[in-house]
């Protein structure tokens, strides 16, 4: 303490006691062990004067954080008279030999301090007497912005190209006004995720005492250059900071914030920076009416790469007001004006018209309303819904639901979901009805069906990347039903999804489901039982399914097409025992009973029917008059040959011959 | 594209070399299954980003891992503006590698596997890589071939 107070007159004093001592002598030198002050030491120090030049040398430099070893000022020729003491060609060896002049005016006190460490390029210091002590002038011409590197935190990314011009005032009053601007900057990290290029900024910054505290100012403007901050790409736009507050020994304050970003809007902020503890103890940010596309575009759409919102159409408005304090974020307050999203590649799912709030808080209870006016979903139109979510920090749960969709609807139940270390977990339940199969069959593009579609949706979980579906999907289609039991999901949004169930179906209405292909006409009504089946990319792998026909009293007709048709699946090779005479005078025939079985297991089909029939076994049991029976002699098929078959025969590509 | 499936024929009569000389007797008698839809579609999603990753090779932003994988070993070759794409390229490229090594030692009913699947992965895109592309060498040093 007492060594700082010592110590604390000027440098500039210092060197002019010197070198006027010197005046007085042909040889002189001085050492001092160690001086120190406020930021600042220096060890191992001597000044020698000899044969009208003068060397300063300094063991060890610490200015802040920043440390050199070694460091030499020498002047060869050092102009001493009374007035004013100058050096106009010295070196300054900071590492690198840098040339450096220096003048010192008695009479006035000024003190003139000049580096010149490249081409065109110069760093100088005017220290004078002012109102209160001495002003500090710091002048910069085509510095080059790498010399900064070394004072900058070791965590940032390090500034490459680009030079800065400007100046520095401090007065001794306190009051302090800077002006640069930087271009031509560049900077990245190692990994290069960090990084911008030919960056033209220009900063206006002020700032005066008053009260104790630091009242102070600036502006900056980023005219050039990009930017690309992982996963974040920005283009110069002019954009502006805009900021002013106070500081003092606890912390910084932001009275007044406004971030102009052109083509988005302006963001204005307020807050507090503890310097104590390195954080932000209090931010309030807001933006109102900021036009959703361009924000998209610009800021949310990198951070949703690889997700299912990566490429979308977007329309709208939407105003936000953000807190966080040093335990995080705190509210958010979000409010969507007629928001409209639609994926733009694969049209899977778009929705128009949002407009309500969503007032998010960390620690209440609230409730976001949501009002969506349309939309579509698979290509199904949506029609209009509210969405009321209660949220608890990051617990989230969905009054029940109702969507239109098509001409019937969905409901969702029991949503609820809520973040995990490492991944959300979620869950509902729903029931879809009153959809025909007409409609939904030509909204995706299928060949249509006839009847109507309800389902219940039993509790699906999701539990990392799996969805698991606990009890009974039960499909109400075909006049029938379909249960899927043992439902898994696995890497449901991952490039190979794979699916594992067991699948019954029973009493499906036959005629309304060979009606939709051109397949020929079967009435009746079939069960079936899909036990242990695969998909792996929505395709089996593996199943063992047991087709027959339902127990129970109906017509049994099959037409000559469809006998036709199921004799094809037996491919070429495959000779079908058809009763050849019946075919030239019926449409029609009747049967007893059709089976159908196939265990699918690498790829290759086993298959066998209702009964044995050596060689082979009877697919379709004649009955009835004039009755038929079809039996299929291959017993092992190639599966994705079977489906090429299927597909041609469905397609109606391969009319029915009749011989 | 022919090139690029040749390459992965080629990977699977060595994967299955590997597999069979690193099982039982019992289990060397079966074949390594690689025909499964799971492969085929991340081969499909691989073959479709090649052609981005390709140009990524051959500047050397992108170079091809010791342990299997792809890395962006020299960002200052992609341009800014596409920086953010080249590393999407190379975390999902990562993502369906992963994916494909557990796909086929899971159509194997051989989870374990994996491991040994993606090192001679590893080794036969190096080998396979084209002159002037970047490697990893077993030290972990970048090559360039």
């Amino acid at each position: 303490m007492c060594r700082q107070r010592r110590w604390r007159g000027s440098v500039a004093a210092i060197v002019a006691l010197l070198l006027a001592a010197a005046g007085y002598a042909r040889q002189f030198t001085l050492d001092i062990d160690d001086v120190s002050g406020a930021g600042f030491s220096a060890r191992g120090i001597r000044a020698v004067y000899a044969n009208g030049g003068v060397g300063l040398q300094i063991g060890a430099l610490t200015l802040g954080t920043q440390s050199w070893k070694n460091i030499r000022l020498d002047c060869a020729a050092l102009s001493l008279a009374r007035e004013r003491i100058a050096c106009d060609d010295g070196w300054l060896t900071v590492a690198d030999k840098i040339p450096i002049s220096f003048s010192y005016e008695a009479g006035m006190r000024v003190l003139n301090v000049a580096l010149k460490p490249g081409k065109h390029e110069s760093w100088s210091l005017i220290l004078q007497p002012g109102a209160r002590g001495n002003d500090l002038v710091v002048r910069i011409d085509g510095g080059r912005i790498e010399r900064l590197a070394a004072w900058l935190p070791p965590d940032l990314p390090k500034p490459g190209a680009g030079v800065v011009n400007g100046g520095i005032r401090y007065g001794s009053d306190g009051r302090m006004a800077a002006t640069l601007a930087v271009s031509g900057a560049a900077f990245s990290d190692a990994s290069g995720l960090h990084a911008g290029e030919k960056i033209d900024l220009s900063l206006v910054a002020s700032a005066a005492p008053a009260a104790g505290r630091l009242r102070w100012a600036a502006e900056l403007t980023w005219s050039g250059g990009e930017v690309f901050w992982q996963p974040v790409y920005l283009k110069s736009a002019r954009q502006q900071l805009t900021v002013g507050g106070t500081l003092d020994a606890k912390g910084v304050r932001i009275e007044r914030g406004a971030l102009h970003y052109p083509d988005i809007g302006s963001m204005a902020f307020s807050g507090n920076y503890s310097i104590d503890t390195h954080k932000l103890t209090d931010g309030n940010f807001s933006a109102q009416s900021i036009p959703f596309a361009p924000l998209y575009q610009t800021i949310l759409r990198p951070f949703l790469a690889d997700s299912s919102l990566s490429d979308l159409h977007t329309g709208g408005k939407v105003s936000a007001v953000v807190r966080v304090d040093e335990r995080g974020l705190q509210s958010m307050d979000i409010r969507l004006d007629d928001v409209s999203l639609e994926d733009r590649t694969q049209h899977r799912f778009a929705l128009s018209g949002m407009s309500g709030s969503v007032p998010w808080h960390a620690r209440e209870q609230t409730q976001a309303s949501l009002t969506v006016a349309g939309g579509e979903l698979l290509k199904m139109p949506l029609g209009r819904f509210a969405i009321a979510l209660g949220m608890n920090g990051m617990r989230f749960e969905l009054k029940p639901l109702r969507v239109p969709l098509l001409d019937g609807y969905l409901d969702v139940r029991d949503f609820a979901a809520r973040a995990g270390s490492a991944s959300w977990y979620w869950q509902f339940s729903g029931d879809i009805g009153g959809i025909s199969m007409d409609r939904l069959t030509a909204a995706l593009g299928l060949p249509v069906m006839h009847g109507t579609l309800a389902a219940r949706i039993p509790l699906v979980r999701h539990i990392q990347s799996s969805l698991r579906v606990d009890g009974v999907m039960n499909l109400k289609v075909f006049d029938g039903e379909i249960e899927a039991k043992n439902l898994v999901l696995l890497d449901i949004f991952g490039k190979a999804p794979r699916v594992r169930a067991d699948v019954n179906l029973r009493n499906l209405d036959l005629e309304l489901l060979t009606r939709t292909y051109s397949f020929g006409t079967i009435t009746g009504r079939i069960d079936a039982h899909i036990g242990g089946l695969e998909l792996v990319n929505w395709q089996p792998v593996k199943f063992d399914v047991k087709l027959i026909s339902s127990p129970g009293d109906y017509p049994r007709k099959i037409s000559q097409a469809a006998v036709q048709n199921i004799s094809a699946l037996g491919g070429a090779g495959a000779a079908a025992a058809i009763q050849r005479s019946f075919l030239q005078f019926f449409e029609q025939f009747g049967y007893d009973k059709l089976a159908w079985n196939c265990k699918l297991e690498n790829g290759i089909c086993d298959m066998s029917g209702v009964e044995d029939r050596p060689p082979g076994y009877v697919l379709v049991k004649g009955g009835g008059i004039p009755a038929i029976t079809v039996i299929g002699y291959n017993r092992k098929v190639d599966w994705p040959e079977l489906l090429n078959r299927i597909k041609r025969v469905t397609q109606g590509n391969s009319p029915p011959i009749v011989k | 594209m022919m090139k690029l499936w040749r390459m992965f024929e080629t990977l699977v009569t060595m994967v299955m070399m590997a597999a069979v000389i690193g099982a039982s007797p019992a289990v060397a008698q079966a074949n390594l299954e690689i025909n499964t839809p799971g492969v085929a579609a991340l081969q499909a999603s691989m073959q479709k980003r090649h052609g981005e990753l390709a140009p990524l090779y051959a500047s050397g932003a992108v170079g091809l891992t010791r342990d299997g994988n792809v890395a962006l070993r020299d960002p200052a070759a992609v341009p800014l503006a596409q920086r953010a794409t080249a590393n999407g390229l190379v975390a999902a490229e990562n993502q369906d590698r992963a994916a494909l090594y557990r796909e086929i030692a899971r159509a194997n009913n051989h989870p374990e596997w994996e491991g040994d699947i993606r090192n001679t992965f590893a080794q036969r895109w190096i080998d396979r890589a084209q002159s002037g592309w970047y490697y990893q060498s077993a030290a972990g040093a970048w090559v360039r071939k």
